[in-house]
């Protein structure tokens, strides 16, 4: 080295450094805004000793490595987190649009409804005969029925909505796994230490936290830096170079079940995306039809008695105001509408003792509103319909704040992600500034050593 | 130190934005509607009390309704029981009249009244208010007295619900009014105009002394429909007080104030310029404006 043109491969191993520096500082900043890309820093260290006369100096610098930025134990509590926001997220989206199917606390909803049903009847028992009144009766029967019918209908197609987002997340789920496994094994190739393969890796990250986002899974990394993916409660999804997809099949009524390895966990998954579209299609909304039903078997087996007790205008014995008659058990709300003979008013039966100005049993339809009743669970209608209102306003709120919580606590780590794996603009145009002066430097070195080649070389002439 | 990148500065900066439109927003939709609670999930405590308080208005309201069918159907009952006292009141005097010396075609004349007073009197028992016989019991579709006079109703009551535990009867029953105590008013009318005719002074006299019971028992009546009546109007006086008192309870728990509204859409507001300002002044600068 100590000749004048060894000194050249210094300046030489300077310029590549610096040259390098100046395109992974270019390579960041290009970068800055791309989802999975942790930023790279460039690790040099000295060029090989040499012994000099002064003792022992080295051959320049040498590019050991492009290192990527990594905090696995931050990156593993963020995807894990993300599970647990996205199952709050949708949790929140789907209770959303099922509150919206029950309107709003001041226009017309079931409690409203139902109060206006008591009200048309406590008004037809002082004035059984007047037509207009029975009329009405009939018409806020109807408007009660349709609520619930319509609620029901509209539920059902929430559901169904439901069972395709289902389908559509385990389709998702099954191409991220496959493309998961197709980058763990490209990942996988070289020396882990080294951080190669630093693209890929930023490429398995996206995909892995769209996995976390969707199933709410854990990650594991193996001593070859490959990714194993398990699903809470269900098992391995991905382990280093192989998957399991999760297959679908249809239940009787036509609902996706969620299987893997043959086994059926459907009822098991409630974490991520696909868990809160589970919860909502077999939990939350069925829940609600269940209420309905309820509500609408209340009416037929307390009303339907009463008014099939009772006589018509005419004296003629009363047929049911609600139908199905009898009915119980799931889907009575889907099915429920008022009697259509009912479109003669004069045939709604209020009287007990066949005079046509005895509305008792008008009077005594009015009151079942405040009637205790076995098919609600002990309540009240009234009660039982402001509960039900009360209950899925608490669930949505609760929703709202779990999602809260999990924004807050998913926002926490990836800024301290961001503290480890995130491009600084600042940091890297002192990077340049560091790189560029390096790299005059050097320049100028050579400058230097051409000068003193050239004039040792001319100092014979 | 803990490294703070553009890319987190600028998802705080997002968030913190989106937070205040989010404030805006409903602080603004709260000013044009002036609710609080609009679905059960703005506050589901106050929403169940909201349902349950309207559900009582509703139910308050309707009685309100009822009750001033009900009071309709009072004072239209009143004011016939009214005309039939002072109905038999008339009779009476032309009754007493005809005791005094006449002649048959004085006595004849009277009869023709009396006559003419019997059917007045029939039409009043028959009274119909809103296509029902208010006199007939609960068979409110028949005329409660027929052309000979016999009742032909029933002796049930229509009663109906002013309040939860407030019931009152509608309608009277017209037997126990015109034909109480067996003294029917017709059969007494017509006992009068057959002694006038026939110059009876005994008959006229028993007939007299009958009409004098049934304007009793017609007084009687009037009596109660007059405590009815304010048993009516004090259930509705305490229903509109009670509607008030419910109105002023849904607005606390759904309504918003105004001024606090508008104070949040201020603070909203003066939270957005600020998070504008702050962030125009923190990106506005970089050390890449000083690589040259």
């Amino acid at each position: 080295m100590s000749s004048l043109f060894g000194f050249f491969t210094l300046g030489l191993s300077s310029l590549r450094a610096a040259q390098t520096g100046l395109q992974v500082a270019g390579d960041n900043i290009a970068n800055v805004n791309t989802p999975g890309f942790n930023r790279r820093t460039l690790q040099l260290t000295t060029g090989f000793p040499q012994n000099e006369l002064a003792g022992q100096l080295s051959d320049g610098v040498r590019i050991r490595s492009v290192r990527r930025a990594e905090d696995p134990l931050i990156q593993s509590a963020l995807d894990r987190e993300r599970g647990g926001l996205s199952f709050a997220g949708e949790t929140l989206r789907g209770l959303r649009q099922l509150e919206g199917v029950f309107g709003s606390v001041q226009g017309d909803n079931l409690s409203s409804l139902y109060a206006e049903f008591s009200d048309a009847f406590s008004q037809l028992g002082s004035q059984p005969t007047d037509t207009a009144l029975r009329r009405n009766a009939v018409s806020a029967s109807e408007q009660l029925a349709d609520s619930i019918n319509n609620g029901y209908g509209r539920l059902e197609q929430l559901r169904r909505d439901q069972d395709i987002n289902v389908r559509e997340t385990v389709a998702e789920i099954n191409r991220l796994s496959a493309e998961l496994v197709e980058l763990n094994t490209r990942a996988a190739q070289g020396d882990p230490r080294e951080q190669v393969n630093a693209p890929v890796r930023d490429q398995r990250q996206v995909v892995v936290e769209r996995l976390s986002e969707l199933t709410g899974g854990s990650v594991y990394t193996d001593e070859r830096g490959s990714i194993q993916f398990l699903i809470p409660q269900s098992g391995s999804l991905i382990s280093a170079s192989s998957f399991r997809s999760l297959e679908l099949t249809n239940d009787a009524e036509g609902l996706a079940q969620v299987s893997l390895g043959g086994v059926d966990i459907t009822a098991g998954l409630r974490s991520g995306e696909l868990g809160a579209q589970l919860a909502l299609r077999d939990d939350a909304i069925v829940e609600r039809q269940q209420a309905l039903d309820a509500i609408a078997e209340d009416l037929i087996a307390t009303v339907n008695p009463l008014v099939s007790s009772a006589q018509d205008l005419d004296g003629n014995p009363g047929i049911p105001l609600f139908l199905p008659d009898p009915s119980t058990g799931p889907g009575v709300a889907a099915n429920l509408r008022v009697n259509p003979a009912l479109d003669n008013p004069r045939l709604l039966a209020v009287s007990a003792t066949g005079a046509p100005g005895d509305g008792s049993l008008a009077t005594q339809i009015a009151a079942l509103g405040e009637q205790v009743s076995a098919t609600l669970g002990n309540k009240t209608p009234v009660q039982y319909i402001t509960d039900f209102y009360s209950e899925l306003g608490g669930d949505v709120a609760r929703a709202a704040l779990d999602t809260d919580v999990a924004t807050g606590v998913v926002q926490g780590l990836e800024a301290q992600r961001d503290a480890v794996v995130g491009v600084s603009l600042d940091e890297e145009a002192l990077e340049i500034l560091r790189y560029q002066r390096s790299y005059e430097a050097a320049a100028r070195f050579i400058s230097v050593l051409n000068d003193i080649t050239l004039t040792a070389v001319n100092l014979g002439n | 130190m803990t490294r703070v990148t553009e890319g987190s500065l600028i998802a705080q900066f997002v968030r913190s934005l989106e937070r205040a439109r989010a404030d805006s927003s409903s602080a603004l939709e709260a000013i044009t509607d002036g609710k609080r609670v609009r679905v059960a999930s703005d506050d589901p405590i106050a929403a169940s009390r909201a349902l349950r308080t309207r559900a009582r208005l509703a139910r308050t309201e309707g009685y309100k309704r009822t009750g001033a069918l009900v009071r309709a159907d009072l004072t239209t009952i009143d004011t016939r029981l009214g005309e039939a006292f002072n109905l038999l009141t008339s009779a009476k005097t032309k009754a007493q009249a005809a005791i005094s010396p006449n002649d048959q075609n004085a006595l004849d004349a009277l009869a023709v009244d009396v006559a003419g007073l019997r059917a007045d009197l029939e039409d009043i028992a028959n009274t119909r208010q809103r296509g029902r016989y208010l006199f007939a019991g609960t068979d409110t579709l028949s005329p409660a007295y027929n052309a000979a006079g016999n009742y032909t109703g029933n002796n049930d009551e229509v009663v109906a619900f002013i309040d939860d535990d407030v019931d009152v009867a509608v309608t009277l029953d017209g037997e126990e009014v015109f034909a109480g105590s067996s003294n029917n008013a017709f059969f007494a009318l017509d006992a009068l105009e057959t002694a006038l005719r026939a110059n009876d002074t005994a008959g006229i006299q028993a007939a007299a002394d009958q009409l004098t019971g049934i304007a009793e028992q017609i007084s009687a009546s009037r009596s109660e429909i007059g405590a009815r009546l304010r048993t009516v109007d004090r259930t509705i006086e305490r229903l509109e007080q009670e509607q008030v008192k419910l109105q002023i309870e849904i607005g606390e728990f759904e309504d918003i104030s105004l001024e606090r509204a508008a104070v949040e859409l201020v603070q909203a507001d003066q939270t957005t310029q600020a998070i504008s300002q702050t962030a125009t002044r923190l990106f506005g600068r970089s050390l890449f404006d000083y690589l040259g």
